[in-house]
């Protein structure tokens, strides 16, 4: 395993791998991100189904996860899913969950919370991983 | 998704007229038996190709290939065509139910695509922009044909005008297009009545109409092709000129013609090869806005001219002429193919004949007005559209001064060239820097038709001039618009030559603005 070490300029994103690896309850943690309907409808049903996906230029199908389907293609979008007065990692993990999981560096999210980009690049960049938020490296 | 009509935007600005759109104009002026103007061939070509476009997307969804839409649903064994993969093609293998809580029952079908590549692709889904693709746009400009016209219809006529010119076939006469086999013949002997009747007519002009009555030109066929074919054996005898305005078309006796109609004025023809030279702009566009010069090939002015002010220069006062940049061509009366057009000047009331002579980019008619009203190079000529189509209003300002220290050109018995500031009357408005008196006219004819200065290189005959003038300056500096005016006394060439010239001389310097004069030796 090698390690890297982060800079201001590295992206980072949320490893759902790393959750699966991590914690068995990440499905139910996740949950709690729903929206009102959406929480029904996955209580009611096997919230690990998979669901087809359209891309809604070329109509191709692609399986994808139900739950993280739902969360960042709609839940996520919903007003007031934003929240300033979160702590950091949580405002970050939302902002992962409402662009579609896209990777941002530490200077692109100082942006976008309004907090100094050292201090989130200290916070996700260390050895210790907050909510599967990770570097990426292509 | 975008997908790009074929029909866009350049589509129509680089539009190539191809065999098929000649075919197609052919059959179209057949169908339609009487001439046509190019205006509507280029909108019946422009809605054929709107409908073989059209016709062509509705083909693509024959025969055995369908054309895949997520609205649609297909069966296992059918062969695909994907637009949104560049028009792949591919078999359906298998067809499941879809499963997507947010939307409304579809289906997923697996399609095997060339080189066994699988893709899974929604059927049943009735709101999905690629559905939409091969729609029209009710609103895009670029499938209506009369927008399409307002857009680009002046390159568009251009385009086809050539490309129907290079087809023998076809003829034009007056802007309208026919089949040259299908015209009807004119007899000879009608043509020479034609002529009689012009000659009669001083020359003319007359219109079609008035000519085929008189010479009782009658045949059981339309008027239109008659009158089209009596005009086409007009335009090809040379002893008639077509000389009506765009829209018109009126007959002259081509040898009743004014000389200096039939034959460029003397001091007119350009003495110096012109090739355009973008460092000279910054020059150019320091010039008088009144300095029009029908050989520049950089137009100095470029404002649509409703009204202009003309500093006339020596040739054209002499030749009786006005310049026709491509700024004033658009005030005086155009044609569509013929080279002379007869048209009106109006002065107080007063009417006269004008013409322009396209090709050589002159308009002539002025001589006797320009004596009447004793105006000298460098007065200041309006010229404005008229009241009626085909008119010109031509006036000048009075001058405040009924005399006036003017440069005056004496010519020496060696043909040499001396100016002197002598006071002289003077009537109308004039430019400072180009206004010159000749005194002796007839001994500058004999230089322009001996071709006394021709012979020498322009540098030599720009130092001449440029010396001479020096001397009526104190500060020993002349600007370029004297000199220009006044090198046209004796040979013609326009602005941009007489710039390049100065910049040629080793012994002179510019000051800036303009301004010219000698180096200092001692410097």
């Amino acid at each position: 395993m090698s390690l890297i070490k982060p800079t201001l300029d590295t992206p980072f994103k949320i490893d759902f791998d790393w959750w699966q690896e991590n914690d068995s309850n990440w499905r139910i943690f996740l949950l709690d991100f729903l929206c009102d309907d959406h929480r029904e409808t996955f209580s009611e049903q096997d919230d690990t189904r998979m669901i087809d996906a359209i891309d809604p230029e070329t109509a191709e199908v692609t399986q994808v996860d139900g739950l993280l389907y739902e969360l960042t293609n709609h839940c996520a979008k919903q007003e007031g899913f934003m929240n300033t007065n979160l702590p950091l990692v949580g405002q970050i993990f939302r902002i992962f969950l409402a662009n579609g999981n896209q990777a941002l560096n530490a200077n692109q999210l100082a942006e976008i919370t309004g907090k100094a980009a050292k201090t989130i690049l200290v916070t996700i960049g260390g050895h210790r991983v907050y909510k599967g938020i990770r570097p990426f490296i292509n | 998704m975008q997908i790009n009509h074929k029909l866009n935007e350049t589509y129509w600005a680089n539009l190539k007229v191809e065999k098929s759109d000649i075919d197609f104009v052919y059959n179209f002026l057949l169908e339609k038996e009487i001439p046509q103007p190019t205006k509507p061939l280029i909108h019946a070509i422009i809605e054929n190709r709107i409908s073989l476009e059209k016709e062509k997307r509705l083909s693509s969804e024959k025969g055995d290939v369908k054309i895949y839409f997520p609205k649609d649903r297909f069966e296992i064994g059918d062969v695909l065509r994907f637009p949104s993969l560049d028009g792949k093609e591919g078999t359906v293998t298998q067809l499941r139910e879809g499963f997507n809580p947010d939307m409304d029952s579809f289906s997923v079908i697996t399609v095997e695509l060339m080189e066994n590549e699988m893709k899974e692709f929604a059927t049943g889904v009735a709101d999905h922009p690629l559905n939409h693709i091969f729609d029209l746009p009710d609103d895009d400009p670029n499938y209506d044909p009369n927008q399409i016209i307002r857009n680009h219809g002046e390159n568009l006529s251009a385009t086809l005008d050539q490309a129907l010119s290079a087809n023998d076939d076809l003829v034009m006469i007056a802007g309208s297009w026919f089949p040259r086999s299908l015209l009807i013949d004119i007899h000879v002997g009608h043509l020479n009545l034609a002529e009689a009747i012009l000659e009669e007519a001083n020359g003319g002009p007359l219109g079609t109409s008035e000519l085929m009555k008189q010479v009782e030109l009658e045949a059981n066929a339309d008027k239109k092709l008659l009158e089209f074919s009596f005009n086409l054996a007009l335009q090809e005898d040379p002893r008639f000129d077509e000389v009506g305005p765009a829209g018109e078309t009126l007959w002259f006796l081509h040898i009743m013609e004014p000389e200096s109609v039939r034959k460029t004025p003397i001091f007119l023809k350009n003495s110096v090869e012109i090739t355009p030279d973008p460092a000279l702009d910054e020059y150019l566009e320091l010039f008088e806005s009144t300095i029009y010069d029908e050989l520049e090939k950089q137009e100095i002015q470029t404002d649509s001219a409703e009204k202009a002010v003309i500093s006339l220069t020596y040739p054209h006062w002499r030749a009786g002429t006005l310049p026709l940049t491509k700024t004033l061509s658009r005030m005086f009366p155009t044609a569509y193919e013929a080279p002379r057009v007869k048209f009106s000047f109006v002065d107080n009331g007063d009417t006269f004949a004008g013409w322009v002579v396209r090709a050589e980019k002159y308009v002539y008619g002025l001589e006797e007005w320009y004596q009447k009203n004793d105006i000298i190079p460098g007065s200041l000529i309006s010229v404005s559209k008229g009241k009626n189509p085909g008119e010109i209003v031509v006036g000048y300002k009075r001058s405040r001064q009924n005399k006036e220290w003017l440069k005056t050109i004496l010519v020496g018995s060696d043909n040499g060239i001396v100016f002197a500031t002598l006071k002289q009357p003077i009537n109308a408005d004039f430019n400072e820097r180009m206004a010159l008196v000749v005194t002796d006219v007839e001994a500058l004819d004999n230089i322009w038709k001996k071709k006394v200065y021709l012979s020498e290189p322009l540098t030599k005959t720009v130092n001449r001039i440029l010396h001479e003038l020096i001397k009526l300056n104190p500060q020993g500096q002349v600007h370029a618009q004297e000199i220009y005016a006044s090198v046209n006394v004796i040979r013609r060439c326009p602005p941009s030559s007489i710039i390049k010239a100065l910049n040629e001389i080793p012994d002179v310097e510019y000051l800036g603005d303009l301004y010219y004069r000698y180096k200092d030796k001692g410097a």
